[in-house]
């Protein structure tokens, strides 16, 4: 005896467009661990990703019928809503930051890389925030390529479909701000223990 | 494969991403030729290693039940459904519970406003006058608004100098609250009703009444009976005068005394005075 397959996204969509309550929970419980990471590793606010969140699955239940599968899946369409979300809330709080303001103002992460010149080692812990704050510290349109294909393992092309780009463009983004990560990490790779030292060749930008 | 067509698959090397079998052969043989590809592609890997750390610490992060609970009620009101979906019992106890609350607590809060405002006119009584009559539920007997100014009348003399005989109000000085003054008439009337006519005509038996002037209870600013408000006649137990030091009329000791006290259109009281019957009343004597 054999289950029936699981529905899909698009599925339990529909099915909630006809006013199916469960239907919409369970699209809700599935896919809001996604949108909840993706806003808050964009912003780095828990308050902000928990009320990009709420606005997002307001807008699916009040205009879900607006998704249409012929552009890109579920999740590449609640992604580019919570996108757009998080954009909003930049642009209220004035705090993206442009690369060349960026590069002008030097790097951000100096003063943790002092400290962890001090202690020399650093803890899991201490190097996935560190990570984390490497990664806040991209350009935004470098930032949510990172975000979405690294972070959430998105393919390129619903990351191309969320972010209203072509393929290229998120492949060539995702190049550069890898890149840039590379730099502002080298030296927790450097500290690192089994980091060899050839680690500490550039990479080609 | 060449450098540069390498550096352009990295990123699928360095995650594990889908390649085509072939192309992902063709980079595998030149990693192995060329050193610096080679290094690129190790901190390719070291960079997805330290990300997956990311991801991994935040695969728990998920929404507040909250969130659910707000995003539920709004497809319930989308689609109409809000009113079909059962209502814990415990949303709407509490709000029955304030309202309780709210009433009694309102009950409470009238009786000591009564109270301190009641303790307000004696006090005030006691303060500025020497006779105060504290109002009691069966002493009251007449009340009459007279809503226009009082008509310019010549000033009546306290009655104690007329009838120093009757025992009445012995202690009561003739010239106090400003001896002479108008005197704003008041009703004769104990039957406990409520009298609305005017004050400018007099009838016999209010006429034939003897008044006090009023002693004024707002020390701070005398009181004007121009000012207006409402007279209230009171029927003040003799002990009650007892209790605050005025002397009791000998042979009475059980009786009332009639007084009329003016209460201003602010709510407070501004003035007394004390009314005696002529000796045909029969209440006089109760």
């Amino acid at each position: 005896m054999s289950r029936s397959p699981e529905p899909t996204d698009a599925d339990l969509l529909a099915r909630s467009l006809a006013g199916d309550e469960a239907a919409f929970l369970d699209l809700y419980r599935r896919t809001q661990g996604p949108v909840f990471r993706f806003a808050m590793q964009m912003s780095g606010s828990r308050s902000i990703a928990e009320d990009v969140t709420q606005e997002v699955f307001l807008a699916l239940a009040r205009d879900g019928s607006r998704f249409d599968s012929t552009k890109g899946s579920l999740q590449s369409y609640l992604f580019g809503m919570t996108r757009n979300q998080v954009l909003r809330r930049f642009d209220k709080r004035a705090t993206l930051v442009s690369i060349d303001e960026e590069r002008d103002g030097g790097d951000p992460l100096g003063a943790v890389e002092s400290t962890t010149d001090q202690h020399g080692e650093l803890a899991r812990a201490q190097t996935v925030e560190i990570v984390r704050r490497a990664v806040q510290s991209l350009p935004v349109n470098y930032r949510e390529v990172v975000v979405l294909c690294d972070l959430q393992e998105v393919s390129y092309e619903d990351a191309a479909a969320a972010l209203e780009c072509a393929v290229g463009t998120v492949r060539s983004r995702l190049h550069r701000a890898r890149a840039m990560l590379a730099e502002r990490l080298q030296f927790v790779r450097e500290s690192s223990p089994e980091t060899s030292r050839s680690a500490t060749t550039r990479f080609v930008v | 494969m060449t450098c540069e067509s390498f550096n352009n698959i990295i990123h699928e090397l360095a995650t594990g991403r889908p390649l085509d079998v072939k192309l992902e052969r063709d980079a595998r043989i030149h990693s192995g030729e060329c050193v610096s590809c080679s290094t690129a592609l190790d901190e390719q890997r070291r960079l997805t290693s330290l990300l997956g750390a990311v991801a991994e610490v935040d695969a728990d992060l998920e929404t507040p039940d909250r969130i659910e609970a707000t995003v539920l009620g709004a497809f319930r009101l989308a689609h109409g459904t809000a009113n079909v979906v059962p209502m814990r019992p415990v949303a709407t106890a509490p709000v029955v519970a304030a309202r309780r609350f709210s009433h009694s607590w309102m009950a409470v809060a009238a009786t000591i406003v009564v109270g301190v405002a009641a303790t307000l006119v004696s006090w005030q009584a006691m303060r500025s006058g020497p006779i105060v009559a504290p109002p009691s539920d069966r002493g009251l007997v007449a009340e009459k608004t007279p809503t226009e100014r009082p008509p310019a009348k010549p000033p009546v003399a306290p009655p104690v100098d007329k009838r120093p005989d009757d025992g009445q109000y012995p202690g009561v000085a003739p010239g106090r609250g400003g001896g002479g003054g108008p005197v704003i008439p008041v009703s004769n009337t104990a039957g406990g009703r409520r009298i609305s006519r005017p004050t400018q005509t007099l009838p016999e038996s209010e006429a034939q009444e003897l008044v006090t002037d009023f002693f004024s209870l707002v020390p701070a600013s005398g009181f004007a009976p121009t000012e207006g408000g409402q007279l209230v006649r009171l029927e003040v137990p003799r002990s009650s005068l007892a209790s605050l030091g005025v002397p009791i009329p000998v042979g009475n000791p059980d009786g009332s005394v009639t007084a009329d006290l003016v209460m201003g259109y602010d709510g407070v009281a501004h003035a007394i005075r004390f009314v005696q019957p002529r000796m045909t009343d029969e209440r006089r004597t109760r």
